[in-house]
């Protein structure tokens, strides 16, 4: 920021634009990438600029700021992948350490991009120079094997605390991560959704670059991480483990056995994470099962069920991963130490003081513009509440863990976007908390449920099948003032998620849905092209009954092909064959020519606006010159058809009185409204010309 | 929702460019809406005024339309409006305006309608879609709730046809016009409806009408004229779905949609009985009739329309339907406000969209005009005599105080020479021929609307503001004495 004032306003601008960045969105992150290109005389500064801000703003806003520098240094290049690539590996690295696992895969597959050519382009070197790159590739290898041998290390703890059955290795966890309390189940599975790609919010991800279509997707590429043996687990696989190993003692006992062990296990997390409400309610919820076991006779099959759930939950149970992290760790990358985990275990949830400890804390700046995510639509994690937190009653714990399944329909949404209301049918049938447990149910599993502890709902698995959605609403009046049916308002909204940022239009996430929406962009693109042309319009008269009647919409987004048909048809159905009349003709202006005249009459063309194009309307391209088609068609029109060449010889008949077709500014209707000449020209214009 | 008073950005349009930089000055107050509420504004009337909404997050939508995010909407003086959200979303507003968030909003039964009308339209294959009234005392939401059905259609790729039978205020057009327009393409959030065609690239699907003019300020006031017009509506819109015969396809994608039908207050507490209402029932054959915020006028309704065993195959469902809490009662002065807006912007345009419309001097003789003449006396009652009907059936009743001052022979139309009781009219010029019968005039569409800006008595030379350039078409041109003229419209 040495420079001159302009670099640091400059600067100052591009700043205030990245602190609006707080999602994966295509078009910020272009219009942040055109400030840049424009501005590369204050390429240091913005540099700058943009190293602080993904140091300095909170996790889950580093991905989409790395985003930008990903899309600056492809798009723009020279100088900054200079000035950026000085600093790149703290800045990688610093961001890296605070992620998640979702966001790191994302930031692997950036890195992989950066070895590599810009795609499509002339340019043979990296995107980053090979020893910047290289760098950045040696650490986190050395980070994989440093989790890597802890997680083993912890596996090897767990063995001796819970069970000698197939634990599994643990996720590291991040007290910051935005990972939802409730998804122990969907934790281990593989991610249905890439993380950060939401069309609805038009996402830019590295992959998704037009120019990167040909390169795999980041998650097709990274490898998995955790990098040990099996991140991805199925609930299946433990289901079936689980019964196989009840050995001598009765269900019922080793069930009992079994929670005790996990409420050990959660109590002893408990204590290492107090603000962490996702334990928390893991616990309470352990407990009240274990009261209910205790206390109540459960048929067979619901026992089978918890003993189920049960199964599951024991490895997500473990002490946090991160306890104890080792020096390496903290070596390489510079973290802040991890908290130092006090393994006393703590009788009973009773409130226990926050211990002194420096708590992993991501370096955020302070405060710079809060963006909490809203109440009401619920969160993917509740802010963590300082201090310890306060002993919730089941009651509370409900409506927080209903507020958390509503937020969670998908595994783990890695970023801040809204609520994806749009891709899942179960985010709005839930029934609000009042009506939680599900007619029929036991209120120990709709509990469970509640708290987190079994998958959101029993619903059927998220269909794309839209037009399966039932519409039971029939056309009375009682059908109609029934309340509202959530699951068919998502046919207005969910059954299309893919919007147009301009107009806000949907469009179906398939394949004919993305080429309409394709098709929708360029319209929009050549409208304000030819917006910025800026002329003078003028209201159009009105069509008349028989063209509104064979008049068809147009849907700027449907196939080109059907565009025109549908007026073929409407037109030569009548059996009049479309005969163009000089009047009618056009040329495209040409852009060489201001305003020409023609050569005939000496007098201008009128331009207007044709077929999403500019044109000379009654006009004609004879050999490279440009006639009034009416002009032409008089001078010609005693030697037939054949003179294709030049004009003839004779004089116009009346060069006066001759009225061009433009004059009538009626006749050019017919071309704004495609409608076929003949049946326009039949009815309008006839009954135009009787007094004229 | 429901607020019946559209939007009416740009009222102060000549005056207040877009590029106003006042509104930017303030920081914008966030409205964090919660699902199911909806957010409601009235911009006063100041000269400048201007509201700017912002959706940043989640979803919303503007009777029906979704907005966009973060894209910036404006609305102008006197607009006013109602942003719903179905699944709760945080806007930026900026600008002065009456507002606040209601939670109780008949939406959901609105969208059940919707659902219910999607239904009929999915069962009925090759068949006409469901053919919807609305009727309801004034402002009781019923454009709202044919701009929500008409949203929601477009939103799930239908092509509803929406009639407009309510002269009060104009779609597409400028009051006293009666249209029917195919809705293939999103509504304008800002402007309630979108533009008719223009010489020059539109931001939205262009829409189409079709436009016949009333002229007159209640479908009651003219029966005689406004039932003819109800009559070729309907068979303009029958034709587009049917085909004209001779081998024409009709529009099967437009027909399975069906259409709605937009009404007046007064035709639902209507001196001449339900008559209208019968009579547009059966032109359009339509199956839904939906009445709003009115409970007499259900009972009437159901009572009328009761399916009888004998004509069981398609019958009129007559449906209640609760009115918006948001619905405000619009004064006379908002109403001529709202229609100088109107018709401003059918010359000039609105929001992005400037028009340049053009002057002319013309001789008298050059107009062939023709007036209607119910206009003639300033109450706006029928002057028709009963007496001198051609029409044998004489279905309305005329009200009482017509029967001292009618003239003896009444005609549908009188023709007239241009005269300064002409300052500032809006005329209709028409698709019909000077020398065709009346009836054909007042049956004709209409090509387009002139302004007399000026009456030169002395030259007989009239200056008329036209929306395109080139002469006015030599063709009837019809004048309704409504909407009132406008004094201000050419500097």
């Amino acid at each position: 920021m040495s420079s001159a004032l302009p670099s640091a306003e400059v600067a100052a601008d591009f700043k205030d634009a990245l602190g609006d960045l707080r999602m994966n969105s295509r078009p910020e992150i272009s219009t942040l990438t055109i400030i840049a290109k424009e501005n590369t005389e204050h390429a240091q500064a913005i540099s700058r600029e943009l190293e602080n801000h993904i140091r300095t703003t909170r996790p889950d806003f580093k991905l989409p700021a790395l985003y930008v520098l990903d899309s600056i240094v492809k798009n723009v290049g020279s100088p900054y992948t200079v000035y950026l690539g000085r600093n790149l590996f703290k800045t990688f690295m610093d961001a890296y350490s605070l992620m998640d696992s979702q966001n790191r895969k994302a930031m692997e597959g950036l890195l992989k991009t950066w070895k590599q050519p810009v795609p499509e382009s002339l340019d043979t070197r990296p995107v980053f120079p090979a020893d910047v790159t290289k760098e950045i590739e040696t650490a986190l290898i050395r980070f994989r094997t440093a989790v890597f041998q802890n997680q083993q290390q912890q596996a090897r703890t767990q063995r001796q605390l819970v069970n000698p059955t197939l634990p599994r290795p643990p996720a590291a966890q991040w007290r910051d991560t935005p990972t939802p309390p409730n998804s122990n189940v969907v934790r281990y599975a593989p991610p249905a959704t890439p993380p950060v790609v939401n069309p609805q919010f038009g996402a830019y991800n590295a992959s998704s670059d037009p120019r990167l279509r040909h390169q795999p997707t980041p998650q097709q590429v990274v490898t998995q991480y955790p990098s040990n043996g099996t991140p991805v687990q199925t609930q299946n696989q433990h289901i079936h483990g689980y019964p196989s190993n009840s050995g001598s003692l009765s269900e019922l006992d080793k069930l009992n056995d079994d929670i005790e062990k996990l409420i050990a296990a959660a109590k002893a997390e408990w204590v290492t994470r107090l603000h962490d409400q996702d334990v928390q309610k893991r616990l309470k919820a352990l407990l009240d099962l274990q009261t209910i076991l205790k206390t109540q006779q459960l048929p067979p099959e619901q026992l089978k069920l918890v003993q189920l759930q049960v199964a599951q939950l024991r490895p997500p149970a473990n002490p946090t991963p991160l306890a104890s992290s080792t020096p390496v760790q903290n070596n390489v990358f510079g973290l802040p130490p991890k908290p130092p985990t006090p393994q006393t275990f703590q009788p009973a949830p009773v409130p226990v003081p926050t211990p002194p400890v420096q708590r992993y804390q991501s370096p955020q700046p302070p405060v710079t513009t809060p963006q909490l995510p809203f109440p009401f639509l619920s969160t993917p994690h509740p802010p963590p509440a300082p201090g310890p937190p306060p002993l919730l009653n089941l009651a509370q714990i409900l409506s927080l863990a209903h507020a958390n399944q509503q937020a969670t329909p998908v595994p783990i949404p890695s970023l801040p976007v809204w609520p994806p209301l749009v891709t899942n049918t179960q985010v709005t049938p839930i029934p609000p908390p009042s009506v939680t447990p599900i007619v029929g149910e036991n209120p120990l599993l709709a509990q469970l449920r509640a708290a987190g502890l079994l998958p959101a709902t029993p619903t059927p698995p998220p269909t794309n099948n839209w037009s399966k959605v039932e519409n039971d609403v029939e056309m009375t009046t009682a059908s109609i003032t029934k309340t509202n049916r959530p699951h068919l308002i998502n046919l207005l909204y969910g059954a299309r998620p893919n919007q147009c940022s301009t107009c806000g239009r949907r469009f179906p996430n398939t394949p004919e849905g993305r080429e309409m929406k394709t098709r929708h962009m360029d319209w929009h693109f050549n409208v304000n092209n030819a917006k910025a042309e800026n002329r003078a319009v003028h209201r159009s008269w009105y069509i008349g009954e028989r063209e509104w009647i064979r008049y068809r919409e147009e849907d700027e987004a449907a196939p080109p092909e059907s565009k025109s048909t549908s007026l073929a048809l409407s037109g030569q159905s009548n059996g009049s064959a479309p005969k163009i009349e000089p009047k009618d003709r056009y040329v495209r202006i040409p852009t060489d020519v201001g305003s020409a005249t023609c050569p005939i009459c000496q007098e201008k063309f009128i331009s207007s606006f044709h077929n999403d194009d500019w044109v000379w309307m009654d006009a004609v391209d004879v050999g490279g010159r440009i006639y009034h088609a009416t002009c032409y068609h008089e001078v010609t029109k005693d030697g037939g058809g054949a003179s294709t060449t030049a004009p003839g010889r004779g004089t116009p008949d009346s060069a006066l009185g001759k009225r061009k077709a433009g004059e009538h500014d009626l006749n050019g209707e017919r071309a704004k409204f495609h409608i076929d000449s003949g049946t326009y020209s039949s009815f309008i214009i006839s009954r135009l010309h009787v007094t004229q | 929702m429901s607020l019946p008073g559209l939007t009416l950005p740009g009222l102060t349009l000549t005056s207040t460019p877009l590029s106003d930089p006042t509104p930017t000055a303030t920081p914008p107050r966030i409205h964090d809406l919660k699902e199911g509420t909806e957010y409601r504004f009235e911009v006063p009337f100041t000269p400048r005024a201007q509201l700017r909404l912002k959706l940043t997050a989640g979803t919303a939508e503007l009777f029906g339309t979704e907005l966009a995010l973060k894209q910036t909407y404006s609305f102008g003086a006197g607009a006013k409006g109602a942003v719903y959200t179905w699944h709760g979303g945080r806007l930026e507003v900026q600008g002065e305006a009456d507002e606040y968030v209601a939670e109780e909003t008949p939406m959901s039964v609105y969208a059940n309608v919707h659902f219910a009308l999607e239904g009929m339209r999915g069962k009925s294959g090759g068949d006409t879609g469901p053919r919807v009234l609305v009727i309801g005392p004034h402002d009781s939401g019923k454009s709202s709730v044919v701009r929500i059905l008409t949203a929601y259609a477009v939103k799930a790729g239908r092509l509803p046809v929406v009639v407009n039978l309510d002269p009060r205020q104009g779609v597409l057009s400028v009051p006293g016009s009666l249209t029917a327009t195919g809705f293939g393409g999103l509504l304008d959030v800002e402007e309630g409806w979108g533009c008719s065609p223009i010489s020059g690239p539109l931001g939205l699907p262009v829409k189409m009408p079709l436009v016949y003019h009333y002229g007159q300020a209640s479908s009651e006031d003219n029966p005689k004229y406004f039932k003819p017009l109800v009559s070729r509506l309907a068979l303009a819109v029958t034709s587009r779905w049917e085909g004209e015969g001779g081998g024409m396809v009709g529009d099967a994608e437009a027909k399975s949609s069906g259409c709605v039908i937009d009404t007046d207050g007064g035709m639902s507490t209507g001196k001449g009985g339900y008559e209208n209402i019968a009579h547009i029932v059966s032109e359009f054959s339509v199956n839904v009739l939906l009445v709003l915020g009115s409970e007499r006028l259900y009972s009437d309704m159901t009572r009328r329309f009761s399916p009888t065993p004998s004509d069981s195959t398609d019958p009129v469902h007559v449906i209640k339907l609760p009115k918006s809490g948001g619905c405000v009662q619009r004064d006379e002065t908002y109403m001529k406000t709202l229609r100088h807006h109107q018709i401003r912007a059918y010359f000039f345009g609105h929001g992005n969209t400037t028009l340049s419309p053009y002057t002319q001097m013309v001789d008298f003789a050059s107009l062939s005009i023709f007036r209607i003449p119910a206009s003639t006396s300033t109450t706006t009652s029928s002057s028709y005599d009963p007496g001198a009907d051609d029409d044998s059936d004489d279905i309305y009743a005329l009200p009482p105080s017509l029967s001292k001052n009618t003239k003896p022979r009444s005609r549908i139309l009188e023709p007239v020479e241009v005269g300064l009781g002409m300052q500032n009219a809006i005329l209709a010029v028409t698709t019909a021929d000077p020398g065709e019968s009346h009836e054909a005039i007042r049956d004709a569409s209409v090509l387009g609307y002139v302004y007399v800006a000026d009456v030169d008595e002395s030259k007989k030379k009239v200056k008329l503001l036209t929306p395109e350039t080139g002469r006015v078409p030599a063709r009837a041109i019809v004048w309704g004495g409504w909407p009132e003229g406008v004094g201000d419209l050419v500097g």
